[in-house]
């Protein structure tokens, strides 16, 4: 972030619109619906040649606005929701998340970021038989596989569940879109990007998680949920479901 | 009897269903209506939601209840999103209920 050091001469203020974001700062599970809708809407506002008012097409029932919107709401739901429910275990009851997300026009990117200050992918994931070597580098990539997670840190409501999928959803939209996803954690830093190999490195440590995402907007219209679910180990048709 | 649950509704404004903590209150709804009728109707128009929405709302059922409480359901209006999600979680959960549940 940087401070605007105030008006030039004449009154005239510099457009800044890509090097200031907004921070908010998520601390109530109450609130992580509304901040992942939010802060998709401010995203998709701050993109002029998209017309709020779209009209749905007829084929699919869905406006440029909505083809943006859900991809973007999905991402930043279960990024906030992992944080205030995996960030919170091990003795981290009063972790937030802060949460940020620009569109550049210049580029045609969209990037957000979501940091939580809870225990960290390697405290959620001791103990876990699928984490074979107790570090940093290996917790996150052990956090990205599918399932891992499953029904882990459960217990803050009546039975709230966790399938362990959401990080994993989060990747395929994120590579899906051209995009990146970058994760740290301890003293770690880990990224996938669409056609590359993974990157790992060691940084100074920060306690807790963060994940950046760098997706085309072009790429996000056009996602395709239904194959990123397909793929998932354990879709198969359900027998004897009705959809009408 | 056939009972109408609304989605679209409980979605308003931002046509979203994005929190378990939301799915959760949702099922709370949904379960005495699964006790008094025989099927209920999940009207989804114009609604979208998350995988994790779904899992909370609908893959519990399936946990607690087995996965014959599918049959007491039927999906209006899904977009093509919202049936592969809702195939993953069902499908996910059935597996597991059914490693649960030895065979007779």
């Amino acid at each position: 972030m940087q401070m605007d050091k105030g008006l030039p001469a004449g009154g005239a203020r510099r457009n800044s619109t890509e090097s200031l974001v907004e921070v908010h700062r998520v601390s109530d599970h109450r609130d992580v619906e509304a901040s992942a809708a939010r802060l998709a809407r401010a995203v998709i506002g701050s993109i002029t040649d998209v017309r709020l008012d779209d009209t749905p097409d007829e084929m699919s029932g869905k406006s440029q606005v909505d083809r943006i919107e859900h991809p973007l709401r999905c991402v930043f739901n279960e990024l906030i929701e992992n944080a205030l429910t995996h960030g919170r275990a091990r003795g981290f009851g009063r972790a937030s998340a802060w949460i940020a997300a620009q569109y550049y026009p210049r580029s045609g990117k969209v990037r957000l970021a979501v940091v939580d200050d809870g225990c960290g992918y390697l405290e959620s994931l001791r103990g876990h038989p699928a984490l074979h070597v107790s570090n940093h580098a290996a917790a996150i990539a052990t956090a990205l596989e599918p399932k891992v997670s499953r029904n882990r840190d459960v217990g803050f409501g009546r039975d709230l569940l966790n399938q362990g999928v959401g990080l994993t959803v989060t990747r395929e939209i994120a590579l899906q879109a051209e995009g990146t996803i970058a994760l740290v954690s301890g003293n770690a830093w880990l990224a996938d990007s669409t056609g590359k190999h993974r990157e790992n490195k060691v940084i100074p440590p920060w306690q807790g998680v963060a994940a950046y995402l760098e997706m085309k907007r072009e790429r996000l219209q056009g996602m395709d949920l239904v194959t990123i679910m397909q793929k998932l180990p354990g879709y198969a048709p359900v027998k004897g479901i009705r959809f009408e | 009897m056939k009972v109408q649950f609304n989605l679209s509704e409980k979605s308003a404004p931002e046509r979203f269903l994005g929190a378990r903590l939301r799915a959760a209150a949702l099922r709370d709804e949904l379960e005495p209506l699964l006790a008094e009728n025989a099927e209920i109707v999940l009207d989804f128009g114009g609604v979208e939601a998350t995988q994790s929405f779904i899992d909370e709302l609908l893959g519990v059922l399936v946990l607690e209840r087995g996965p014959e409480v599918i049959e007491r359901l039927v999906f209006h209006f899904c977009s093509g999103d919202m049936k592969a999600v809702i195939n993953f979680v069902l499908s996910d959960r059935i597996e597991q209920y059914k490693q649960r549940i030895p065979a007779h």
